[in-house]
């Protein structure tokens, strides 16, 4: 009889002891929706990327409706771009690498120069950068229409006035849903910013 | 072995200031990759905003001021951000592989070519700025 209290007591202990590591557990928060929201007639209308139309690096139309099956990551880049670019394009290769077999994960550069940046450039550059999937894509288009669509994604078009000396680039990347909602960003040329960002992507995987 | 020690020392010594030199050498090549470098920096982000936000003011303006102005200081703008887009275009990243003789020349080419983009850019926005606040 005794060994059978020891036994029930030593249970309840584990089953407490589990619970409380459960509950203990840091959850992993939703992400945010970036941008301002608007009360209409009840509804919350959430901030969102305008309509676009960009050709691809393989000459092949890219909109936020190809886009929609999927999440994507938006940089503003150009091919010339001797300074800040170059650091971007890494930690891009870095989320290419890791998302370049799942076709739910799209990687977009839209180029602000497009008198250079054209398709055949941009075909170029995405062969030397090793890019292999076409998850990646390059998009070159209207270079007022991109200035105008980089402030949907929440990027002063390389222009930052809070930092040092004034100005500064900017090499954001940005998480965009499947409704074009901004979810997350990461600063592309901070290596460590990643791996952060890497697992917000996963999350919003797995909660769409 | 007394002999054999005079001729040693000085080759030694010749040895020590040469790499000296060239060690000089690279400062110097580096500070001014990184003067070019930092100019650019400082004026092409206003290609991509400030002169975006001037050409879209000063478009606004058209029914109200003189087109003739407006459009020379759009062209104005316009010409200066073509002027840091060809400059990046040329702009050898790479010079680095270079001997330090041609790279000595080279960057203080571009140092004069960007410095000349950074006023054509500065005036511009200037100019522009000016005239949309003569016409508010």
């Amino acid at each position: 009889m005794q060994t059978i209290k020891n036994k029930m007591r030593l249970y309840f202990l584990l089953v407490f002891t589990f619970i409380l590591a459960l509950s203990c557990k840091k959850k992993q928060e939703d992400l945010l929706y970036y941008g301002n929201s608007k009360e209409v007639g009840g509804k919350t209308i959430r901030h969102k990327i305008r309509p676009f139309k960009y050709l691809n690096q393989d000459s092949s139309w890219v909109t936020n409706e190809s886009l929609a099956n999927s999440v994507y990551i938006a940089d503003f880049f150009f091919t010339s771009c001797p300074s800040i670019c170059p650091k971007v394009k890494k930690q891009m290769l870095r989320l290419h690498e890791h998302f370049k077999n799942n076709d739910k994960v799209k990687l977009v550069s839209f180029t602000i120069d497009p008198k250079r940046d054209d398709v055949s450039k941009l075909s170029t550059y995405a062969y030397n950068l090793g890019v292999t999937s076409q998850n990646w894509h390059f998009l070159t288009g209207d270079k007022f229409n991109t200035l105008e669509l980089a402030k949907d994604f929440l990027v002063s078009a390389f222009e930052k006035e809070d930092a040092p000396g004034g100005f500064d680039h900017s090499g954001m990347l940005i998480l965009v849903d499947k409704n074009g909602h901004i979810r997350a960003s990461a600063e592309g040329t901070d290596p460590e910013s990643i791996p952060p960002f890497i697992k917000k992507i996963e999350f919003l995987l797995k909660s769409e | 072995m007394k002999s054999k020690f005079h001729i040693f020392l000085p080759l030694l010594l010749c040895l020590v200031i040469i790499s000296s030199c060239r060690d000089e050498e690279k400062i110097v090549l580096q500070k001014l990759s990184e003067e070019v470098i930092s100019i650019h920096d400082e004026v092409m982000p206003k290609t991509t905003g400030t002169m975006h936000e001037i050409k879209k003011q000063l478009s606004g303006k058209l029914e109200t001021t003189d087109s003739t102005v407006i459009f020379e200081a759009i062209k104005k703008l316009d010409n200066a951000d073509e002027a840091m887009n060809v400059w990046m275009q040329d702009y050898n990243s790479m010079n680095d592989t270079m001997d330090n003789k041609s790279r000595f020349i080279y960057l203080k080419d571009e140092l004069r070519k960007i410095k000349k983009v950074r006023t054509l850019i500065l005036e511009s926005i200037k100019e522009a700025e000016d005239l949309i606040h003569k016409n508010k």
